[in-house]
């Protein structure tokens, strides 16, 4: 079996070491979830991702990108990716070390080894190239109170070197695509969730960016708005590289024409969404079950609640058994089996 | 719930970063205090005085801890964004405000109990003197820190927490913080504490101003004044009195603003009342909305270069706007203003004797810099974490730090807007001087004394923002960072203390500056300049590395290496042009000195016959010589002389005829001669001072551009044993092995040595533009080379304390009477005329002739200490201690008249009769002369003023007999103020009042008459032969005792006669500490004043008075040194 030494690796070994900062009652849950896990990767045919052809011609390039943080958090671990032009999408669970990696990218910290180029440069080295370069919006951020956010972008675009001249026309143009062209005037402190977070996504934008790393961008926004903004990344991520990192799986099979799984701060898989669902033809099954019997099965990749019944899915190249009904792969189940690889 | 709460509070607090930072500041406080031997020599420094003041004066320093603990226990669940969770359990208010008060104020209460801890420690240490400690007692700890400092910690605790509750704002409570600063500032000026250099308590008002010191230190000053040094070892403070209504009166305000937090705090209003409507998705159609896109893809496309500069101009204004709107900050710098002005007057109408002075711009500026400096520390302790931390604390730092925007732009920008404030505080300074002047109708506005005064007191502060930005960058922790923030102001304003003496090892510190009206700021500017020059250097050292690290990763470049060596040169360049001596270098000399030499103490020395001296004196280029002659003769037959010249004297030449040099000592500057007996000798001298180098430790103000002093003993050679060369302070002596000072003075009159009379002739030269004066009649002057020349000459011996001052004087003149005085201080020269001419009068009667042609008074300036000095016919007066008293509300006393009289008096008592070197000499020369001013106010005011000026001197003299364990008795003082001044001023009037004015006049007569040289049995002596027996046991009692009397009027009541008159009836409480009492006291009934003879115990008597009475005294014109005079009326 091709992965059988990866999925040793991941699945057993390190995840079992690192299970010694848990308390017992949790570590058992934990063991748990991963023995399911491990079953499920020995039915995969999880593709050496590593082999992949090295685009050294990609306009980012991250090559060995490795980070232990003091508290022996290893958030990167030899993490390689190139990306270009377009809207790329990073998934992973919790503490997988996505925004370890996204700070990296925007030279937030330093990373203990590997390289970030961009370009063709060298961003640790003159990170200040980046950033001039850089649209950056946090997962979280917050705002100095009382300035409006017409004055607060002005003042964000001085910062990002944007000239007096344009800085108008810009901040206008990105006032109303953002929507918040009415309300422009008043203190963004005072913003609701979803304006303060489409005031991040205009503040993003000013300034050139050819790099534009966002995270979590559509949380809290509502149908109508994360459809806009959508829309807008993938208007602008036809001339720009776009990180965009999620849990949403839907968006990123809806927007990403590539994408990568990142965790325990590695790249788990990498490539077009539809290329990697290709994959899982014809192997997921599905089963409505009782509740209490989940655990009988092996090789169940995810659990869902449907009409308030539960239902399982399984990775098995054949089918386990009759009431198993073979259902067209989703992206979703491309995450939920790889995290288990 | 409650418990748990605050345990959980408790918990929180004690794992902070903060917490450790804290406990270990105060621990280092509170040993700092008695490690450098804290408190006067007589008293234990663990007695519980010492600690009671010593854990007063750290607990000044409790207010920071409050803000990190307490109000940041209010305001924590904002900046970390956890209110909503925790405003949505079930919580009450009460358990939750008080659970988080409690458990705050609790571990900041622990963190400050290290100071106790501290202390304890230090009393351990190997240097520490045996002798200075007592026994170990924990209770005086613990007592100390709950009556002393837990009410004040408590109302500074629940003023933060409650100025953060209600505006959910840290920074809201730096305003409490200046506030409870400016209660202690102005409770202590008001009661003069000694932590002020203040000069006489007021005990009526001052007692009523302890109440509004937070700390309670002006009240335990209050309480323990007139403490004695066993009172001091053995006595707890107690909690009465004015200190108990003061800590009553603060833990109330404490409750009362508990309550007000409780009452007004909304735990679970919205968070911002705002009704935010969602716009309604953009009406424009489509291909509007397009066409923005485009216009936005448009601009995007265009390449930009990031422009630091124009990023630091609005990072700037943003930092700027952000503290300048801000209500905190307004509220601030209103606040200061008015305490500034309060300082000011406090200090202008509050100078000795309750007299005023005139608002001269530097010296109103002056007063403020000390409070300005703490002011704008703790403002800038405060708002550096607020500025620096901002982005982190709102979470916005993500998004700018990913912006191209250099390092540089944020860390200028935010140091910027820090000394901003320093900036914004020193205007308001300047504002408050302009806004004294003008309330007290003196408008003489100095704008260059303005901008000097802003470069002076605002370049450390715009530094010391500096160092606050770099400190709070590399701080892992906002908290902890403010708290290093306040141990760097503590090093560098006190960092003389913990061994940082040299200017140069305390950044944007200087050789300390004084100003004079008359110098301006003189000759000290210029290593001011220098000093700041090498801090400006250094403070852009310092940004570069905040810069270097403000991003999380340390990247230097290399403009830090040129900026550092820039620093080094200008630092070696200093260190190698500044004169500095540690304190300890000083002490070894001096203790040296006195080993070597002390032996020679006893040598026979030669008389000074005659002075002939030529004296140049190059005021702008502060150098002078003196070349010269004296002439020496002896009555005994000496083999060894021995000639002093001060350290710093290059000598040109110094020869004795007839004599052999046997050893120059260099380090001592003295001179061993071999003398042949009974040959005529002459010291020959030439001698130059200048001052090419800065001076780190005492400044040369002998020889300045304007108004220059030299006295002789400091410019002249001397011969003998140096007496002021000793070491004085008797700790340091016992560390040396240096005997007590008192024991080696003889105590008979019989071997004093008398001082020398001599015969004098004095030529001085110098600048064209200024006079010289001394003593002596002006015989000859000239003009010529741009040098003018002084030709003076005595007409007889003068007493051979001389002195020689030069200025740009202008002169007003009296018959036989000339001022010499800053042209610009012409408010009092008048008046000074006037009382010259009155005391020259007065005195003449009273004491006999006047021996000089002409009185001179010069004006110095204020870098001179005394109140005024006198040598025989020239008085040097100080300007800010005469020519600037603001005489003009008569009801104030006239000090004007005071002080000139007082010095005018020493022409008899000091110059006519000079007091030879022994004990009781101070009596002779200052309580006689303290008598002769009171003369000179009686005539010219009447008897009320005696009552006052003695009033204030028993307060003085009770004050200070607290602080000596041996008192002397007049007969026997030698340095003791208090004594020779205050209890002398008493005795003399009394004197006065008991052989009747006649009689003690004529004493004196005879007294001065008899002899140049006196000592005290030659005055008791003449006092004793004019009175009678009786008198003569009170004589003794007062001037060879020490008798402290009791008066009291235990009841007065009024009964109306028959015939409209009153009939009073009082009794009188009369003691003493020795003899028997019988005596004549004077008994006033309102203005009707009558003497009875009182006796021991209670004594009823009986007066009879026209009007109905209002009150009745005892001994009315203080004639009798009694222990509490508050008791001696009654009012009906």
């Amino acid at each position: 079996m091709e992965c059988g030494d990866r999925s040793r690796r991941f699945a057993v070994r390190e995840p079992q070491l690192a299970l010694c900062r848990f308390r017992p009652r949790e570590r058992e849950l934990r063991l748990a979830q991963i023995k399911a896990a491990t079953a499920v990767a020995a039915l995969l045919n999880c593709q050496p991702f590593d082999a992949m052809p090295v685009n050294t011609r990609a306009m980012l390039s991250i090559s060995g990108l490795s980070k232990t943080y003091p508290n022996g958090v290893r958030a990167l671990d030899n993490v390689s990716l190139n990306i270009d032009k377009g809207l790329f999408g990073l998934l992973g669970p919790n503490g997988a070390g996505k925004s370890t990696l996204m700070r990296t990218i925007a030279t937030l910290q330093d990373a203990d080894g590997g390289t970030v180029l961009f370009d063709g440069d060298d961003i640790a080295k003159n990170p200040r190239t980046l950033r001039s370069r850089l649209g950056y919006l946090p997962q979280t951020f917050g705002v100095y109170p009382k300035i409006p956010a017409i004055d607060l972008l002005d003042h964000l675009a001085v910062l990002k070197g944007v000239d007096r001249k344009e800085r108008k026309a810009q901040i206008d143009s990105l006032l109303a695509l953002t929507n918040l062209w009415d309300v422009r005037k008043r203190a963004v402190s005072t913003y609701s969730g979803g304006m303060r977070q489409r005031f991040g996504i205009a503040q993003a934008l000013l300034g050139n960016p050819q790099l534009i790393i966002v995270d979590e961008p559509t949380a809290g926004l509502d149908p109508e708005e994360r459809n806009r903004f959508h829309n807008l990344l993938s208007e602008i991520g036809e001339n720009v590289v776009v990180i965009l990192s999620t849990h949403i799986v839907d968006d990123v099979s809806d927007l990403c024409p590539r994408m990568a799984i990142l965790a325990g701060g590695r790249v788990v898989t990498e490539g077009k969404p539809a290329e990697l669902i290709a994959r899982l033809d014809g192997r997921v099954w599905r089963k409505t079950v009782a509740k209490k019997d989940v655990a009988h099965y092996s090789n169940v990749i995810s659990t869902h609640l449907y009409g308030g019944e539960t239902r399982i899915h399984v990775l098995s190249d054949t089918q386990p058994d009759p009431e198993f009904e073979s259902i067209e792969p989703t992206l979703e189940d491309v995450y939920f089996s790889v995290l288990a690889c | 719930m409650l418990t748990d709460l605050i345990r959980f509070e408790w918990r929180y607090h004690t794992r902070q970063i903060s917490f450790f930072a804290a406990t270990l500041i105060y621990a280092a406080l509170g040993f700092t205090l008695p490690a450098s031997g804290f408190g006067p020599d007589n008293v234990h420094i663990n007695s519980p005085y010492s600690i009671g003041e010593g854990l007063g004066l750290v607990s000044l320093a409790s207010v920071f801890a409050m803000a990190v603990f307490c109000a940041s226990a209010i305001v924590r669940d904002r900046e970390h964004q956890f209110e909503e969770i925790v405003f949505s359990t079930p919580v009450e208010k009460f358990p939750l405000l008080f659970g988080r008060f409690a458990g705050s104020f609790l571990a900041a209460f622990t963190a400050f109990s290290a100071s106790a801890i501290g202390m304890l420690i230090a009393l351990a240490m190997p240097w520490q003197d045996a002798t200075r400690i007592g026994p170990i007692a924990i209770h005086h700890y613990l007592w100390a820190l709950v009556v002393i400092v837990l009410p004040g910690m408590l109302f500074a605790g629940a003023l933060l927490f409650a100025l953060a509750a209600l505006t959910r704002s840290m920074i809201a409570s730096v305003v409490g913080a200046v506030a409870i600063y400016v209660f202690y500032f102005i409770a202590a000026a008001l009661t003069n504490s000694p932590m002020m250099a203040g000069s006489t308590p007021n005990a009526g008002a001052g007692a009523a101003a302890s109440l509004l010191d937070p700390f309670g230190l002006s009240a335990f000053f209050e309480q323990t004044r007139y403490w004695t040094p066993s009172d001091r070892d053995t006595r707890l403070i107690t909690l009465t009195g004015m200190f108990l209504l003061n800590r009553v009166i603060w833990i109330s305000a404490a409750l009362g603003l508990w309550l007000i937090t409780y009452r007004k705090f909304g735990v679970r209003r919205p968070q911002s009342p705002l009704s935010v409507r969602e716009p309604q998705l953009a009406q424009a159609p489509e291909r509007e909305l397009r066409l923005a896109h485009d216009k936005a893809a448009i601009a995007i496309a265009a390449l930009q270069k990031p422009s630091d500069w124009s990023a630091f101009i609005a990072t700037t204004k943003l930092e700027l706007r952000s503290f300048l709107t801000s209500i905190p900050f307004l509220l601030l710098t209103l606040l200061w203003i008015v305490f500034a002005i309060a300082e000011i007057l406090a200090d202008l109408t509050t100078g000795e004797y309750g007299t005023a002075l005139y608002p001269v711009t530097g010296f109103m500026l002056g007063a403020l810099q000390q409070p300005l400096a703490l002011v704008a520390t703790v403002v800038i302790v405060w708002y550096s974490a607020e500025i620096v931390w901002r982005e982190r604390t709102i979470a916005m730092a993500e998004v700018i730090n990913a912006t191209p925007a250099s390092n540089a732009v944020f860390v200028l920008s935010k140091w910027i807007a820090l000394a901003a404030m320093a900036v914004v505080l020193l205007i308001g300074s300047l504002a408050s001087a302009v806004i004294v002047q003008l309330m007290r109708g003196y408008v003489h506005i100095e704008p260059g004394v303005m901008l000097t005064f802003a470069f002076i007191a605002g370049a450390p502060l715009i530094l010391f923002a500096a160092a606050a930005v770099l400190i709070q960058t590399l701080s892992p922790q906002k908290y902890a960072g403010m708290l290093l923030v306040v141990v760097a102001g503590v090093l560098i304003h006190r960092g003389d203390a913990f061994g940082l003496e040299h200017p140069l090892l305390r950044f944007g510190s200087a050789p300390p500056i004084e100003y004079s009206a008359m110098n301006g700021f003189g000759h000290y500017l210029k290593p001011f300049a220098w000093f700041m020059t090498l801090w400006m250097f250094a403070g852009a050292l310092l940004l570069m590395i905040a810069a270097a690290k403000w991003r999380g990763r340390f990247r230097l470049n290399r403009f830090v290496a040129v900026l550092a060596i820039a620093a080094a040169a200008i630092a070696a360049f200093l260190f190698m042009n500044t004169d500095f001596e540690s304190a300890r270098a000083t002490r070894d000399w001096r203790a040296a000195y006195e080993k070597k030499y002390i032996a020679t103490a006893t040598w026979p020395k030669p008389r000074i016959a005659a002075i002939a001296t030529n004296v140049d004196l190059y005021p702008k280029e502060r150098r002078y010589r003196v070349r010269g002659t004296y002439r020496l003769v002896s009555d005994r037959p000496l083999t060894r002389v021995l000639v002093a010249v001060r350290r710093d004297a290059h000598i040109n030449a110094l020869s004795l005829s007839n004599a052999k040099l046997i050893q120059h000592d260099v380090r001592f500057g003295m001179w061993t001669f071999d003398v042949p007996p009974n040959a005529p000798m002459a010291l020959t001298f030439d001698l130059t001072y200048d001052n090419p180098r800065f001076d780190a430790t005492d400044s040369d103000n002998t020889i300045v551009a304007n108004g220059s002093l030299l006295f002789d003993r400091r410019a002249f050679p001397t011969l003998g044993f140096r007496n002021g060369y000793r070491l004085q302070n008797a700790a340091q002596r016992r560390k040396y092995g240096l005997p007590p000072i008192a024991e080696d003075v003889s105590e008979g009159g019989d071997d004093a040595v008398a001082d020398d009379w001599s015969d004098f002739d004095a030529t001085i030269t110098t600048d064209a533009d200024q006079i010289a004066v001394t003593s002596g009649r002006l015989i000859a002057q000239s003009a010529r080379n741009g040098r003018r020349t002084f030709h003076y000459r005595a007409d007889h011996p003068i007493h051979s304390l001389f002195a020689i001052a030069s200025a740009r004087y202008a002169v007003a003149k009296a018959p036989r009477v000339e001022v010499y005085f800053h042209p610009a201080h012409r408010e009092n020269v008048a008046r000074i005329l006037n009382a010259a001419s009155d005391s020259l009068r007065l005195f003449e009667q009273t004491f006999g002739p006047y021996p000089h042609d002409t009185l001179r008074i010069a004006e110095v300036p204020g870098y001179w200490k005394f109140g005024g000095f006198a040598t025989p016919g020239l008085i040097a007066m100080v300007e800010n201690r005469l020519f600037l008293i603001d005489a003009r509300d008569p009801r104030r006393l006239d000090l004007v008249t005071r002080r000139t009289a007082h010095e005018i008096a020493h022409q008899w008592f000091g110059h006519t009769v000079t007091a030879a070197t022994a004990p009781g000499a101070s009596t002779i020369v200052e309580s006689l002369t303290k008598y002769a001013e009171l003369l000179v106010l009686e005539r010219k005011y009447g008897r009320d003023v005696v009552r006052e000026s003695l009033t204030r001197e028993l307060d003085l003299y009770l004050a200070g007999r607290a602080d000596d364990r041996n008192e002397p008795p007049l007969s026997r003082v030698t340095d003791q103020s208090y004594i020779y001044y205050r209890k002398g001023a008493i005795v003399m009037y009394a004197l006065r009042d008991l052989l009747g004015e006649e009689t003690f006049h004529r004493a004196l007569r005879t007294f001065i008459a008899e002899k140049r040289s006196a000592t005290f049995p030659d005055l008791l002596r003449h006092l004793h032969a004019v009175a009678t027996p009786r008198q003569r046991v009170l004589i003794d009692q007062w001037l060879t005792d020490v008798v402290v009397y009791d008066l009291r009027m235990t009841s007065a009541a009024a009964l109306q006669l028959a015939n409209g008159q009153y009939q009073v009836t009082m009794t009188v409480f009369a003691h003493k500490s020795k003899g028997a009492f019988d005596e004549s006291i004077e008994i006033a009934v309102d203005d009707a004043i009558s003497r009875h003879v009182l006796h021991e115990g209670a004594n009823v008597i009986a007066m009879t008075v026209a009007k109905k009475p209002q009150v009745a005294i005892v001994d009315p014109f203080i004639t009798r040194v009694d222990r509490d005079r508050f008791d001696n009326e009654r009012k009906f």
